[in-house]
């Protein structure tokens, strides 16, 4: 994003310290994650030193510091999707890709990430590529979702 | 844009005057587990089906929230009768409207079938899924569409709130709330009439409220299917509170990890706006109020009340020492109330109908109902909503089908990170705030997880610990560095690295953390793993003395020589539970 | 006040406080490590947790405030269990093998520390050994083992920023630094990053200190609780064998610090809570340099005389004798005097006297732009007007609105703005007013930016705007106001506005502000009180008349209030320094004696040079005489302050080389030119003299602050209301003010006599040059 698609973004939004989270959100729903140029301007948007802005990004997992490849991955961690053979699930995905949650494959293709709960208990494992929610995922599955992605553009 | 309370009930009288009823409808649920199973796609063969067949104007096609049975979505619901149909494909769909909408047949395969004795049950209502709830709160969770508030008040909705603003007042809301007995949904079962009563003591200029939509319990989910399925039912609820209470200012605070329900409350809180139930002088009424959205960030922390307001004041989600309380000072240091979805999902009802009629539900110290997910091994995971008082047992075997894979119950673990297990001994309790942590566990926000004897108690007591280091804000020692020690022991033992002495420092460690720690994440975090070492003591023995898994789940263990490799033959341990 | 029970104990608290305050008032020992005074309550470290009678479960005694009949119990052995534990948990995250060691006696015994090991594995290592507050609650505690498996973070030590090293592998989290900076200071450079256990102390991508609004004032390594931040100074040279007090001379707050000797050599020097005017408070300066400024191997330590062309050691007589003989060949008036405004007072006493009466020269100060502090004297003293100057350094922080005009406060007064920040932290509104950005526009209401050489018509906006606003009932009575309106109904708005780069919102807006925020101060660089024709200065008064607030002007210089007060009963302070180069170069003057700073002395230089100063300056290589004189380390004397108190200092350590007091110098020449009325003996004796001559510094001969109180110069506590005449406006003249130095080493807040410190100490320098970076980049 450029300076001034950046500034045209944060025009019309509040300039308080409670409207962190909120601008957070919508640079990384734009960019993917947040730049350092982004931490500066919103800083300077804010009135707040960078590490202040910096403190509080990383205090939460949402907020990406570096860009993501181009395919999302995201692993339910949750307790009942982990009963009902998520660590299998999850062990596979992390073989399949050959990463670390929180990691990128080495051509960028895709990112691995982990999230506590995404609401589809009963029918776990859940996995979430690309926003699309799988559901009851067996360690079977995991290499023909991988694949059906790397096909898809 | 409504400027008289009468108007409500005109509205509805309108709406049901300006709605056709057509002869049939295909009720779709689209909630959280609905989409996550394919519901979209039942959508879209619907669409094509009806407009191919030049159906529409005979055949109505709705698009809801959650009807509760996760374990069968996509399902669809026809009505007038009530057919349910459940696990629906796209191809299904051209049988169902040429057999059941056009013919009015049952198609048996499609239909529930009680897995013990074969019989089928065609209508929703006698399913035995949802025969033992009491769905006070979702049963119009069938007849809302969440982008229609029109479905809403056609539901009664905002009567309610039309007979608080003008017909009590403020006091004798409090009042009614706390003659209902309602009770805090999120976990804490704090009396709701008392805790609004003391945020609406303190002198102050400003109030404010608070809806806690984050929901971070691992398992649970019927806070988001409230927001997906009936969000105007929290904001109602979340005005009439505030009006109670004295606030200008209303926050909704909804975890990300759920964007559907950041979606639907964004959707239902606009549209409230625009018909004036949102602003300034709501209904024509003096009492001004407005809802922001704030969305989480992926920290399970912001759950807890401190917390929470710092997340939104925009500052590290770090929790602080109570008192002060948030009643007392809250948001930038001023009165704030919190409760939770279900909690202001409830005020509505009682408003409505009365705190004698809602007193009725429930057992003397927890009225009422409550949303339960049934999630884990259990047969017919879902969210059930059932009085208070209701057996476990009858939750587990007759609403829930007993254990998946014809299994044996082993435990359900209650509250979350907060909370504890109940083996089988428990069974006949009735759940209730109160007999819950007598119990040794807690009600939390309402999770039951069960467990079945392929799930190792150790590892889960390991997953639970993985999950608090995770989700730790990292401000205070004991919770910090206590539970990451817990958890490196918990980790050698699922390696066969155990020693006999680490029973002892996982209680004296889990004891004092949660004594020490600054707020409930720490202070309950131990839980769930002392609640192991009490009622399975002998797996942790197993695991410590002969290096065994025996749910075959510690995958350095079963790699020792003289393991039973998992799914081929497995020693019963002594003292198992049926 | 509240009474409470700890322990039993009748306890009376002030209200406000809380639990572990009050316990530690009566002495009653609860321990803690997150806590500070100062600094908002935490709560992380768990160690004060106390039990409440009749209240369940424990709370940490730092979050409690005191309640009227509380009963407090201390000591149980279930909380003594428990902090065991926690402290256990701590120190399984920070290297504890020597605080456990069976040897740990013995080990004392023999073995001295090894400072300056880059990472240490155990106390023995640690630069904290033996002051570290972890170590004193380990032994309190009586903790002996760590029942738990240890875990080392593994960082790399971070020592990329000058004085101070910052190794967080011994970090407890206790996040006493970040609230220092944050809630004191008001720089937030550093915070806590990530969550749970991979949260640490940091900066915004692990930048170093000076890139993320570090101002180096060594707040966060005075709270540390630990060896993870921990100044150089200390390394490699172990712990100071004893420690002094001294007033620092590097700018005009004058913080009291202590300073830490070693074998009679200076090793650091730091702020002490307590301490009046900078309670427990320092800058870089007086953290970190002082060593640097007293031991600089640039010092001047035996007289010198050029002989044959070559400079060469002499005795003092020779040196003396040569002065004395060279000033007497001079023509009365052919003599350029240029004085310190950093000398001691008694210094600068006797240097007026020497010059006046001996060399029947005005003195000239060596500033070389405006003195605040002297133009603003200048103009009202013409008017027969004395302002009221004293201003106690606390009172800012109970101020409703502050003015700072011309100056980076941050930088030229760092114990100013620690207090402007507690006022603004209560409400105050802060409006600020530089030529360049600075970090105090994000703190301000209002930031104004205005056109150099409009400061002038700007007050008049301002004044004539506010006069408009207010019933002229109010201020007709004040002598001057029909002039004033008259004048200011002259000044024309709108266009006028513009050109001086203002908006009529701004001046609506700071007008609104100076009218309702209460009480206001007005704090005045030389942009805007140096300007030649002093309208700014005029107009500046007439604001002040019109809400009822206080003008101070920042002297910036350690003295310079006691050089306006020595000399407020001459006419004129005389010439500038930019006068005298001019004469120099015109011929006008003989001979030069510089004690202070001088502009580097070009082709024509006077016939005769004599520099006195504490270092061998440029200036120094092409003098005739050099006579070295001493730091204020190595005398004892007094400064008087921006408050107008009068500090007195006592000696830190032996004179280095020859070097001696500039007073006695001052005093043998006037001996060798034939004088008996220079016979001072000692800085008391002219201090002595100073409070029966000079009427407004009748204080200056109390006894040391410990055993007295300390003094303040005396004035006229009302000053005349009175609305001055403005004059001519014009005048465009640029003045480089602090704020806008153009390079740096020329910047004279960072002086000392005759060294330049950012040329002297690398670690300055680069932090001024990452201000003046930063300040450029926001500029444009």
């Amino acid at each position: 994003m450029t300076g001034v698609e950046m500034d045209d973004l944060l025009r019309g939004l509040g300039r308080e310290l409670k409207d962190l989270t909120g601008i957070l959100h919508k640079i990384q729903a734009e960019c993917g994650h947040i730049s350092p140029q982004a931490i500066r301007r919103v800083a300077e948007h804010l009135n707040i030193t960078e590490n202040e802005l910096y403190g509080v990004l990383t205090f939460y997992k949402a907020f990406r510091l570096r860009p993501r490849g181009k395919h999302l991955v995201t692993v339910c961690q949750g307790t009942s999707c982990h009963v009902r053979g998520g660590a299998g699930v999850f062990d596979e995905m992390k073989k399949e890709l050959g990463v670390e949650p929180g990691g990128t494959t080495p051509d960028r293709m895709f990112s691995l990430e982990t999230v506590n709960c995404l609401g589809c208990c009963a029918i776990g494992p859940t996995v979430v590529i690309d926003g699309t929610y799988h559901s009851r995922v067996s360690i079977e599955e995991v290499d023909s979702l991988v694949a059906e992605c790397r096909k898809r553009k | 844009m409504l400027t008289h309370p009468s108007q409500i009930i005109a509205w509805k009288a309108r709406i049901l005057e300006e709605r056709p009823a057509p002869k049939k409808t295909a009720v779709v649920s689209n909630g959280i587990c609905g989409r996550a199973s394919g519901s979209l796609g039942i959508i879209a063969a619907l669409n094509r089906e009806l407009d191919r067949r030049g159906l529409r104007d005979t055949v109505g096609l709705e698009v809801t929230g959650c009807h509760g049975f996760c374990e069968l979505e996509p399902n669809i619901v026809i009505l007038p009768e009530g057919i349910y149909y459940g696990r629906v494909k796209p191809e299904d769909i051209p049988s169902i409207i040429e057999t059941t909408i056009l013919k009015n047949k049952v198609i048996d395969r499609l239909v529930y079938a009680d897995p013990k004795t074969g019989r089928r049950y065609a209508l929703q209502k006698d399913i035995p899924f949802y025969r033992k709830q009491m769905r006070l709160l979702t049963e119009d969770n069938l007849r809302i569409d969440p982008d229609r508030i029109e479905d809403y008040i056609l539901a009664d909705g905002y009567q309610a709130l039309a007979k608080a603003l003008f017909d009590m007042t403020a006091e004798e809301v409090i009042r009614e709330v706390d003659a209902a007995g309602l009770r805090g949904r999120g976990g804490a079962g704090f009396p709701t009439g008392k805790k609004w009563q003391f945020c609406r003591k303190e002198i102050a200029d400003r109030r404010y409220i608070i809806c806690n939509a984050d929901e971070g319990n691992p398992g649970t989910y019927m806070d988001r299917s409230i927001l997906v399925a009936n969000p105007h039912s929290v904001i109602e609820g979340m005005i009439i509170g505030a009006y109670a209470i004295g606030a200008a200012e209303g926050y909704i605070y909804v975890r990300m990890e759920a964007p559907q329900a950041v979606r639907q409350v964004t959707i239902a809180r606009d549209q409230a706006r625009k018909c004036g139930l949102l602003g300034r002088s709501i209904l024509g009424s003096e009492f001004h109020f407005d809802i922001q959205i704030v969305e989480g960030a992926g920290a399970f922390v912001c759950g807890e009340e401190t917390s929470l307001m710092a997340s939104i004041e925009g500052r590290r989600a770090v929790s602080r020492q109570r008192p002060p309380f948030p009643a007392q000072s809250g948001l930038w240091g001023q009165p704030t109330n919190i409760n939770n979805v279900e909690t202001w999902a409830n005020v509505p009802l009682i408003v409505k109908r009365g705190a004698e009629w809602y007193s009725l539900i429930g057992t003397p110290k927890s009225k009422g109902t409550k949303i339960f997910s049934l999630v884990g091994k259990i047969r017919h995971g879902g969210q059930v909503e059932v009085p208070m008082g209701i057996k476990l047992r009858e939750i587990i075997y007759d609403i829930g089908g007993g254990i998946k894979d014809g299994k044996k119950f082993k435990a359900v673990q209650t509250g979350g990170p907060a909370g504890g297990f109940l083996p089988a001994e428990f069974l006949d309790l009735a759940i209730d705030y109160d007999n819950l942590v007598q119990a040794g566990s807690t009600m939390g926000s309402g999770g039951m997880i069960v467990v079945d004897e392929t799930t190792c108690m150790v590892d889960l007591a390991r997953h639970y610990m993985h999950f608090t280091q995770e989700e730790s804000c990292g401000k205070c020692v004991p919770c910090r560095v206590g539970t990451r020690q817990m958890h490196e022991i918990l980790v050698r033992i699922t390696r066969g690295e155990g020693e006999e002495e680490d029973l002892a420092r996982l209680q004296e460690l889990g004891e004092s953390i949660m004594v020490a720690s600054l707020c409930g994440l720490g202070q309950t975090a131990p839980n769930p793993v002392l609640s192991t070492l009490r009622h399975f003591r002998e797996e942790y023995f197993e695991h410590i003395r002969h290096r065994k898994c025996a749910a075959g789940v510690c995958r350095e263990l079963l790699s020792l020589p003289g393991q039973d490799s998992p799914r081929t033959g497995r020693k019963t341990n002594k003292g198992q539970h049926d | 006040m509240i009474k409470l029970k700890i322990d039993g104990r009748e306890i009376a608290a002030e209200p406000g406080a809380t639990v572990l305050e009050a316990a530690q008032a009566y002495g009653i020992y609860i321990p803690n490590l997150c806590a500070a005074k100062g600094l908002t309550s935490y709560g992380g470290c768990r160690l004060c947790l106390i039990e409440i009678k009749g209240r369940r479960g424990y709370v940490p005694a730092c979050c409690t405030p005191v309640e009227e009949n509380l009963e407090i119990i201390t000591e149980t052995p279930q909380l003594r269990e428990l902090r065991r534990l926690t402290l256990e948990l701590i120190l399984s995250e920070h290297p504890h093998a020597c605080l456990i060691c069976s040897e740990k006696e013995n080990c004392e015994d023999h073995k001295s520390t090894i400072r300056k090991v880059v990472e240490p594995t155990g106390c023995v290592l640690c630069p904290e050994n033996g002051q570290c507050r972890l170590q004193e609650v380990v032994e309190e505690l009586k903790v002996e083992g760590v029942r738990f498996p240890a875990s080392y973070r593994n960082f790399e030590v971070l020592r990329e920023d000058p004085f101070f090293d910052r190794n967080y592998n011994i970090c407890i989290l206790c996040a006493r630094c970040v609230r220092v900076c944050a809630e004191v200071r008001g720089a937030s450079a550093v915070t806590v990053v990530f969550r749970g256990p991979q949260a640490i102390i940091g900066t915004a991508l692990d930048r170093p200190l000076l890139d993320s609004g570090c101002q180096l004032c060594g707040a966060c390594v005075d709270v540390c609780p630990t060896g993870a931040l921990t100044e150089r100074a200390l390394k490699g040279e172990g712990l100071p064998d004893e420690t002094r007090s001294t007033i620092c001379p590097l700018c005009s707050v004058g913080c009291t610090l202590e300073v830490g000797l070693r074998k009679g050599r200076i090793l650091n020097s730091y702020p002490k809570n307590g301490h009046p005017v900078n309670e427990g408070q320092a800058c870089v300066k007086g953290r970190f340099v002082l060593r640097d400024v007293v031991h600089s191997p640039k010092r001047a330590l035996r007289p010198m005389l050029r002989r044959h062309g070559e400079l060469a050691e002499v005795s003092w007589d020779e040196a003396l004798d040569a002065v004395a003989q060279g000033l007497k060949a001079h023509p009365e008036g052919g003599t350029a005097f240029v004085v310190s405004s950093q000398m001691t007072l008694e210094d600068q006493y006797v240097a007026g006297r020497f010059t006046r009466s001996v060399l029947n020269v005005e003195p000239v100060l060596d500033s070389p732009g405006p003195s605040p502090l002297l133009a603003f004297r200048k103009v009202l003293q013409e008017e027969g007007i004395s302002s009221p100057l004293n201003l106690e350094v606390a009172s800012l922080s109970e101020a409703g609105f502050i003015l700072v005009a011309g100056a980076d406060l941050t930088r030229s007064h760092p114990i100013l703005w620690v207090n402007v920040l507690k006022a603004i932290q209560k409400g105050a509104k802060l409006v600020a007013w530089n030529q360049g950005p600075s970090p105090l526009d994000r703190w301000a209401a209002l930031s104004l930016r205005t056109e150099p050489g409009y400061e002038a018509a700007v007050l008049g906006y301002l004044g004539r705007w506010l006069l408009e606003r207010r019933p002229k009932e109010q201020l007709a009575s004040i002598p001057g106001y029909d002039e004033l309106k008259a004048s200011l109904e002259l000044v024309s708005p709108a266009g006028g506005i513009s050109a001086a780069g203002l908006t009529m919102e701004e001046v609506q807006s700071v007008g609104t502000l100076l009218d309702e925020a209460r009480p206001g101060v007005l704090l005045c660089g030389s942009e805007l009180l140096g300007r030649p024709d002093a309208g700014a200065v005029r107009m500046l008064w007439n604001l002040a008349q019109l809400v009822g607030t206080k003008v101070i002007p920042l002297a910036a210089k350690n003295n310079e209030r006691g050089i306006a007060e020595l000399w407020s009963s001459e006419a004129a302070n005389g010439l500038s320094v930019d006068q005298v180069a001019q004469g120099i170069g015109k011929g006008r003057f003989k001979s030069l004696y510089l004690t202070g700073i001088f502009p580097l002395l070009g082709e024509s230089r006077p016939e005769l040079l004599i520099v006195q100063d504490c270092y061998r300056t440029a200036n120094g290589q092409l003098a005739d005489v050099i006579l070295p004189a001493l730091t204020w380390a190595e005398t004892e004397g007094t400064f008087i302050n921006v408050e107008g108190r009068i500090q007195k200092f006592k000696r830190l350590l032996d004179p280095l080389g020859e070097a001696k007091p500039d007073w006695w110098i001052f005093c043998r020449l006037a001996e060798k030119m034939g004088r008996k009325d220079f016979a001072f003996q000692s800085p008391m004796e002219i201090a002595e003299e100073i409070s029966r001559t000079v009427p407004a510094l009748r204080e200056a001969s109390l006894p040391h602050p410990k055993k007295g109180r300390p003094g303040f110069v005396l004035e006229d506590k009302k000053s005349t209301t009175r609305f001055l005449p403005l004059g001519r406006p014009g005048g465009t003249a640029r003045i480089d003010s602090d704020l806008a130095a153009a390079e740096v080493g020329l910047s004279t807040l960072d002086t000392y006599r005759g060294l330049n410190l950012c040329e002297e100490i690398k670690g300055l320098r680069r932090l001024r040059e990452k201000s003046q970076l930063r300040d450029r980049k926001l500029k444009g």
